[in-house]
């Protein structure tokens, strides 16, 4: 006879119906909670386009109603976008803000985690230089525009140092304080093992500065856009920003939402890039996944 | 390692003190101990009575304020060779996986892929963690992770083990199954290393321990070193259930509750 195992559960040889039951009770919960789970996205999903068509139809027949010099509707800005997309003149002017961003935020990436890792590491840059870098960072960068401009002119160059501006601190101080964060049980470890300093900085303190960097280049992120659209108001050559001053200026308000709408995608998709990126270099940091 | 003759104690410390705050705090003063090679040595005490101060400094992770601490008759200047500590948080480097953190150790010393792939194999195969190569720590149980932090010392064949209160963060199940484990381990010839077992768990001492020694607070000293009467080899029950368990954890119980400071504010009624 086949021994079935029943220890700790006081059952008899004989409850294989009342185990067959229970294992179909256990599947049956489990469908309900998938089912339960799977409608509550759907309803989400549903309640979102909900609410975008109540806003977007609200926005067309209310917005209809006003002097369309001054505003403008959804199917009116989805015609420009069309138009604007297909004469490429969407793109001429976002190709060079494009330009200035992959500029000014690789360079601010590079500089900037150089530099946190400088002043983390070594106590008399960080004396020597830390309060310039506090004390520019709480100065609106926006105050410096002028200045930049007298000193590089209105092209990429001075687009580029303005971006850089904006996206840089955030950078080397996130990187800092990574550094600084890093759990002094864990570079006890390190040091328990006799790791050489360089291999402590490889193995143990730079991952575990990684998190902060990636929120420092998130935060960087955010503020280079404010950095190259505003770049381009001040300038007002060429660029999104500058796209958006003429067709203002010239009340064509369908064209104009086009280039805003456009910097709002953009932003999302860079942060969504992000973060691919961060669950790529620092899986550990992924604990909502965890199952 | 061969080199660690069994004359030559493990550790001396001779006279050793170690203070904090510029002397404003004692964690152990003119303390005298021999830890004799391939002997599991137990520290007993209550908290704050100096004791993970002092496996810290014969990690070389700390100096001594005064005195003379030396691992295999040379004084410790800086993590010492042949020496690899557990910790009590684990430690494990969460970016790496199961297997990268169990090679952490033999890989910061210098030694070739080919000896961490068969020792850190043989060593997670030794601690049931077979086939959790791949994992990372944040996917593993208390247990298991503590098992890697086990895996990391014992492969680089350490002639001495530190384990910093390793069992204390785990449930009490958890703790029984990994106490009867390294006791186990420890059982292999092969395996018999000096281990300094730092814990405030009585019969975590008393089941693990060659020699036992009560380590009192304020300032920290070795009070009393006894030695176990569990031969090998000895397992759970049947050191639980030899009647001197009993009488031995009730003395050490007693040792350990002793006032060794009037000073301390305590209501003079709480005996419990």
């Amino acid at each position: 006879m086949m021994a079935v195992p029943a220890i700790d559960t006081g059952r008899s040889v004989g409850d294989n119906a009342a185990l067959a039951e229970e294992q179909a009770d256990r599947v049956k919960a489990a469908t309900a909670a998938e089912r339960k789970r799977t409608q509550r996205r759907w309803l989400k999903a549903l309640i979102r386009v909900v609410s975008l068509f109540v806003v977007l139809g609200i926005w067309e027949i209310g917005g209809g109603q006003l002097d369309q010099s001054l505003f403008s509707t959804p199917s009116k800005i989805i015609v420009a976008a069309v138009g604007m997309i297909a004469s490429g003149e969407l793109w001429q002017f976002l190709a060079p803000s494009l330009l200035v961003m992959f500029y000014g935020f690789s360079i601010a990436v590079v500089v900037g985690i150089v530099l946190g890792l400088l002043l983390a590491r070594y106590w008399v840059i960080d004396t020597a230089t830390g309060f310039y870098i506090t004390f520019l960072y709480s100065t609106p960068m926006v105050a410096l525009i002028p200045l930049i401009v007298i000193w590089a002119g209105f092209d990429t160059a001075a687009k580029t140092i303005i971006l850089f501006l904006f996206a840089f601190f955030p950078i080397t101080i996130n990187t800092y304080q990574g550094v600084k964060n890093v759990s002094p049980e864990l570079i006890e470890v390190g040091r328990a093992f006799r790791c050489s300093e360089a291999a402590l900085w490889r193995h143990v303190v730079l991952p575990a500065a990684l998190p902060f960097v990636v929120t420092g280049l998130r935060l960087a992120l955010g503020r280079g856009l404010i950095g190259m659209v505003t770049a381009d108001l001040y300038t007002a050559i060429s660029g999104i920003g500058y796209l958006i001053v003429r067709t203002a200026s010239t009340y064509q308000m369908d064209k104009m939402f086009v280039p805003i709408v456009t910097l709002g995608l953009l932003g999302v998709f860079l942060s969504w890039l992000l973060r691919l990126v961060e669950i790529k270099v620092a899986p550990w940091t992924r604990t909502d996944t965890r199952d | 390692m061969a080199s660690a003759s069994s004359d030559t104690p493990a550790v001396q410390a001779i006279q050793a003190t170690k203070m904090f705050l510029d002397g404003a705090v004692i964690a152990y003063r003119n303390l005298n101990l021999e830890i004799r090679a391939q002997e599991i040595l137990c520290i007993v005490g209550p908290s704050g009575c100096g004791k993970t101060t002092l496996l810290r400094s014969i990690a070389g992770l700390t100096d001594l304020s005064s005195g003379q601490l030396l691992v295999h008759g040379k004084p410790v200047k800086g993590p010492p060779d042949g020496v690899a500590m557990v910790f009590q948080h684990f430690g494990l480097l969460p970016w790496k996986t199961v297997y990268d953190n169990g090679a952490f150790g033999l890989r910061m010393n210098g030694a070739d892929e080919a000896t961490v792939k068969e020792r850190v194999s043989r060593y997670l195969d030794l601690v049931g963690l077979r086939g959790f190569d791949k994992s990372f720590p944040h996917q593993l149980s208390g247990g298991m992770q503590q098992r890697v932090g086990l895996v990391r010392a014992l492969a680089m064949n350490p002639s001495i083990l530190l384990m910093d209160e390793p069992f204390a963060a785990l449930d009490a199940q958890t703790r029984e199954t990994l106490q009867e484990e390294l006791l186990a381990l420890m059982q292999r010839p092969e395996e018999r290393k000096a281990m300094v077992f730092i814990t405030h768990s009585i019969d975590e001492a008393l089941l693990l321990a060659d020699r036992i020694a009560i380590m009192t607070a304020r300032p920290g000293k070795i009070d009393e070193i006894l030695t176990s009467p569990f031969g090998w080899p000895r397992d759970l029950d049947g050191v639980q259930r030899n009647p001197q368990f009993a009488e031995m954890r009730a003395y050490i119980r007693s040792k350990l509750k002793a006032p060794t400071d009037p000073s301390k504010f305590k209501p003079a009624t709480e005996t419990a």
